[in-house]
């Protein structure tokens, strides 16, 4: 049974080709676009669940061509980029991206980020009551959270970043939208406070604070809440 | 309280912290009391504090006590110059400024140098000293004060010849009075300690008088409280504290052509300083022309008004009291100060008012102070009365040869028309020699047309009598008539040449503006401005621009070739080091032959321009005015070249980066496109495909090789990055041990990881930096530690705080590197001898440039008894 459509926009036919390979595998069908165009047009014709789109396209910018999706569809879309270049990669967030990738990846990286994504998106605005991942548990309801059979006392905010990164857990949130989410705000001043907030939650979540493995810092960037 | 003035405020500001010498004035009444002595004294007390001080010039006039305190003081031996045969000793000013000491000793601020000597005044030396930064101690006798120099006259009947402006007063940071009391300089006379020059005995004899002594001692008491006053004042403005100040008044003296003028000036510019007013000297330009005398006597007036510290206004107009009042009206004047005449004008008989009683009355709002004078000078700045100026010969010619036609043809009509309208056919010739001739002709031929026509056609003919009492009153009326409007045309003709004068000076502005504007190539600018400048003055001139480090460059002459010996460029380059104006008119060597005027812009001298006058007239107001106009406008030219070329550099550079960057982009796709395929499939066979272990085997040494493919392809973008400009931090708060954490997932194999030990502080530590760079940095140091420490050994991370600062250092427990080569492993693609294993050599140093343009650095040290250490250094952030 497919697990959805993904269409790839990638103007370098071997990449698609590698691709294909590691999506079919993982139970995806592909489909394929060699141009921003191109890829628009099949995104109308096929309707993917997915689209793993790469900046480095010849005839329009990956930002363009992701505002050209979001005006017309809703459909899960990862960014795949190279190392650098964060700010256009905060940009495309903030406007619609889901998540992003960095050549050169693993095909488990991609697999797992495209999964998280999906999850994100056909189970949208279902907050499940109860939140239970290797040892945390989180009642929303009540918000009430236990760390390995002890309950955990969290302040405020560190309870709302905690909860804005689960609700996204296995994407990726910039600073602004952690802020956005928690603060009300987009003021960017702010973003050193959110950091040491970040660090008191790893404290506290993290068996390891050195050597975190929930939350993970994406410099440049933002965090994201690893499922363990 | 009063409000601080801002720039009473910034002046001191600069004056303190300027670099420019403090100037200290030992003053005194009279020679003898002791100036030069004071002046030592205080010099040794100095040297003894440890300043350097040397000894410009001191004369001590063979007095032994004075001589004495010359022991232990440098003298800097004094320039011998020979004039015309005669031997002369001025001060060296160019050793003075190559030594530069930190005090130097002045004696006799009043001398004259030599003639040839770099500045025709000691006080204009000594002004350059200071603006070298070197402090002066000088000497001064109140006698050669300028401003006091007719109450000088008055009281002790001896003209001074040589004196310094009151500005130079102004300049002082300190006068120290040198007191002594006539009896007291009597006793020292008699002792013959004072110096007198041979020739003046007579002359001083009277100038010792006690009662000449004591007007002197009060007059330099006076100066001195001025002084004081002032810096008082200005201090205390300053601290915003009232004084007694007077600001905003403004007074206005009308320059003339005669000496009384210069009396005038001096009594305004005391005013002036008295009520802390600025000033204005006011030249009214007449229709009628001034003889040469009388235009030198007036530059000169001028150029004195200028030296005390006057602006300059230049004006053209018949009616001197309208102009005047126009003048005080627009430069919000406060006061006016005329010179009023004592003996009867025979213009006050008549009830015809004076052109001071109508000053007074147009003056509304203005205070006119009228000064008396001596009977012998005139009241006002005076026109000319000149009723008949020479007339040149072919003028003479042209004259006769119209009354020669008028009278023949008069001959003709007479019999015609009767002899009345011949006198009507002469008022023509009149006024027809009036417009084209001038007053001079005119009157000429209404004296012979008068004559002649009386003579040849009044009855009876060929007499001088008159047959009726109505011809003689025609007659009288003819000659009346005529010489009227001779005047009224000769008049108009004048008036109508200074306006042409006005009318071609206000159109080459034009000209030179219209060019400026609209050039954009300079060369060609300043051509304009020169070929402008010559017909303006009947020169020669040229432009030499000046390079980025303040040479003036000879070879590339703008404007006409002018020849310049190898002094001549030396001055040049004084002008663009003392941002001055040199040469022809200018205080500083103006015997030279040329004029060399600084064109500045923000303070620094982009070129020179050099005039060469074809004739010897020097310039008058007007063209000095005109010629300021034009040099403002070249600087401004000069300016506008300067800020295209900063903002075509600009846009060049910003091209060039965007090129880089772009290419820089393509770069990192080329290479990673590649890896990220040869990745993607070893993972796709690892996970859904099944292998032999041996097969696994190979693929994960493959997988490997990826990794480190991909590392040195990181580097070396970075790399490229980092030297091209193109990579800039991204600032933001980052948790030490987060870096710590990133850095080490980096570390491939896992026996490696277990040789990393961690010893950091508890509780949370941010550094404000590129998480992404330190990161990188922080790896490649705990590679390099992997790769170079002995095989198995333990490799420490410590974290410390010290100084506001955190230090992350990480040890190895090698041999370390030698001290010679211990720099130059931040070196790019520095590899050390001993290095096995492969690597570009990059690790270090893009970790050390990373970490530098994060405001911090790296270093290392080898350890004693072993070990090696790498710490990077950041400044903590600051916690809210």
């Amino acid at each position: 049974m497919s697990k959805g459509i993904v269409l790839v926009i990638d103007d370098e036919p071997q990449i698609q080709k590698m691709l294909g390979v590691i999506l079919t595998h993982a139970g995806y069908e592909v489909s394929s676009a060699l141009s921003g165009e191109k890829g628009l047009a099949e995104l109308v014709y096929k309707k993917p669940q997915a689209v793993l789109l790469d900046m480095g396209l010849p005839d329009m910018e990956g930002f363009d061509v992701l505002l050209r999706i979001r005006e017309f569809s809703d459909v899960a879309v990862l960014m795949v980029s190279v190392r650098g270049q964060e700010e256009i990669k905060v940009k495309c967030l903030e406007s619609g991206a889901d998540d992003y990738i960095t050549k050169p990846f693993s095909a488990s990286e991609l697999t797992a980020r495209l999964s998280a994504v999906l999850r994100r998106k056909t189970t949208p605005g279902i907050v499940n009551e109860v939140f239970d991942n290797a040892g945390l548990h989180i009642e929303f309801t009540t918000r009430h959270v236990m760390l390995n059979g002890q309950p955990l006392k969290l302040t405020a905010i560190e309870y709302g970043l905690l909860s804005a990164l689960i609700k996204n857990a296995g994407r990726v949130l910039t600073m602004r939208q952690m802020l956005r989410e928690v603060w009300g705000t987009e003021n960017e001043e702010k973003s050193n406070s959110a950091r040491v907030y970040l660090n008191h939650l790893r404290q506290k979540i993290e068996d390891n604070p050195s050597n975190p493995k929930r939350i993970i810092n994406e410099p440049g960037i933002g965090y994201r809440f690893n499922l363990l | 309280m009063e409000r601080p003035d801002p720039d009473v405020i910034l002046a001191r500001v600069k004056a303190e912290d300027n670099h420019r010498g403090k100037l200290k004035i030992f003053f005194g009444m009279a020679p003898g009391v002791g100036k030069t002595y004071a002046m030592l004294q205080e010099a040794r007390q100095r040297q003894n504090e440890g300043f350097r001080v040397l000894v410009g010039v001191a004369c001590t006039h063979g007095r032994v006590e004075t001589q004495a305190l010359l022991e232990g003081l440098e003298q800097i031996p004094l320039k011998q110059v020979d004039y015309r045969g005669i031997h002369l000793e001025e001060m060296d000013i160019d050793e003075i400024l190559r030594r530069r000491p930190q005090l130097v000793l002045v004696d006799e601020l009043a001398h004259t140098n030599a003639p040839g000597s770099r500045h025709p005044k000691r006080y204009q030396d000594v002004l350059e000293i200071l603006s070298a930064d070197i402090d002066v101690f000088t000497t001064l006798n109140v006698q050669h004060v300028d401003s006091r120099r007719e109450d000088i006259l008055a009281v002790t009947r001896v003209v001074v010849g040589e004196t310094v402006p009151d500005t130079i007063l102004d300049e002082a940071s300190e006068i120290t009075l040198v007191d002594l009391s006539p009896q007291a300089l009597h006793q020292r006379l008699a002792e013959g300690k004072v110096y007198v020059p041979d020739q003046a005995q007579a002359a001083t004899n009277n100038f010792f008088k006690t009662e000449n002594l004591t007007a002197l001692r009060e007059m330099a008491l006076r100066l001195t409280t001025a002084h004081v006053n002032r810096n008082l004042r200005s201090l205390m403005l300053a601290k915003g504290l009232s004084g007694p100040t007077r600001s905003g008044e403004r007074i206005l003296v009308a320059v003339g052509i005669t000496p009384f003028s210069e009396s005038l000036i001096r009594m305004t510019r005391r005013w002036a300083g008295m009520l802390d007013a600025s000033w204005i000297a006011l030249h009214v330009e007449g229709s009628v022309p001034l003889s040469e005398e009388h235009k030198e006597r007036l530059m000169k007036n001028l150029a004195l008004a200028r030296q005390l510290g006057a602006e300059l206004i230049h004006q053209v107009g018949d009616d001197i009291a309208q102009v005047i009042i126009d003048v005080a009206n627009k430069e919000n004047v406060t006061q006016i100060i005329v010179g009023k005449s004592v003996e009867k004008n025979w213009q006050r008989l008549l009830g015809i008012p004076t052109m001071v009683d109508r000053l007074v009355n147009l003056s509304g709002q203005i205070d006119v102070h009228m000064v008396r004078m001596s009977s012998t000078e005139k009241s006002f700045p005076e026109r000319p009365k000149y009723l008949f100026s020479k007339l040149r010969p072919h003028e003479y010619g042209l004259s006769l040869l119209m009354f020669g036609i008028a009278t023949l043809v008069n001959m003709f009509l007479a019999p015609l028309t009767g002899y009345h309208h011949t006198g009507l056919m002469y008022l023509l010739t009149v006024v027809l020699s009036g417009s084209i001739l001038g007053r001079s002709a005119a009157f000429m031929l209404a004296a012979l047309s008068a004559l002649a026509w009386d003579f040849l056609f009044i009855p009876p003919q060929y007499t001088f009598g008159f047959k009726s009492s109505y011809d003689m009153g025609l007659l009288g009326m003819f000659f009346i008539t005529a010489m009227m409007m001779g005047f009224v045309t000769s008049k108009l003709r004048r008036q109508k040449e200074v306006e042409q004068k006005q009318r071609l000076r206000s159109e080459s502005l034009y000209e030179l503006t219209r060019a400026l504007a609209f050039t954009t190539d300079i060369a060609q600018a300043m051509r304009v401005a020169t070929g402008q400048i010559n017909l303006l003055c009947h020169s020669e001139s040229c432009v030499l621009m000046v390079d980025e480090n303040d040479h003036p460059v000879f070879d590339n002459v703008l404007g006409d070739t002018i020849e310049m010996t190898d002094n001549q460029k030396g001055l040049v380059q004084w002008v663009v080091a003392n941002k001055k104006a040199a040469g022809r008119f200018s205080d500083t060597l103006p015997q030279q032959p040329l004029m060399y005027l600084p064109l500045l812009s923000s303070g620094q001298v982009r070129a020179v321009l050099a005039i060469k006058l074809l004739n010897e007239r020097p310039l008058d107001l007007a063209q000095r005015t005109l010629l300021e106009s034009f040099t403002a406008l070249m600087t401004v030219m000069l300016e506008k070249d300067q800020l295209l070329k900063i903002s075509r550099e600009a846009k060049m550079k910003e091209d060039t980066q965007n090129l880089q960057s772009a290419l820089l982009d393509n770069l990192s796709h080329e290479l990673k496109t590649p890896l990220t395929i040869i990745s993607g499939y070893l993972d796709a066979l690892v996970l859904y495909h099944q292998w032999p272990k041996d097969a696994m085997d190979l693929l994960e040494e493959c997988r490997l090789a990826c990794l480190r493919l991909t590392s040195g392809v990181d580097a070396v973008l970075d790399l490229t990055k980092l030297d091209t400009g193109n990579l800039s931090p991204n600032f933001a708060w980052c948790e030490v041990k987060d870096i710590i954490a990133q850095a080490l997932k980096q570390v491939v194999t896992e026996q490696d990881k277990k040789r990393i030990h961690v010893d950091c502080p508890q509780g949370t530590l941010y550094v404000n930096a590129d998480f992404y760079m330190i990161t990188q940095s922080l790896k490649n140091i705990v590679h390099n530690a992997l790769v170079h420490g002995p095989e198995g050994e333990e490799i420490d991370i410590l974290v410390r705080i010290m100084d506001q600062k955190i230090r992350i250092s990480v040890v190895d427990q090698g041999e370390g590197i030698p001290k010679e080569t211990l720099a130059k492993i931040f070196d790019k693609f520095y590899r050390g001898a001993k290095t096995k294993k492969g690597g570009l050599g990059l690790g270090l140093s893009i970790a050390r440039r990373f970490v530098q343009l994060n405001e911090g650095d790296v270093e290392a040290e080898n350890l004693s008894p072993n070990g090696f250490m790498v710490t990077i250094t950041l400044p903590m952030a600051e916690k809210e």
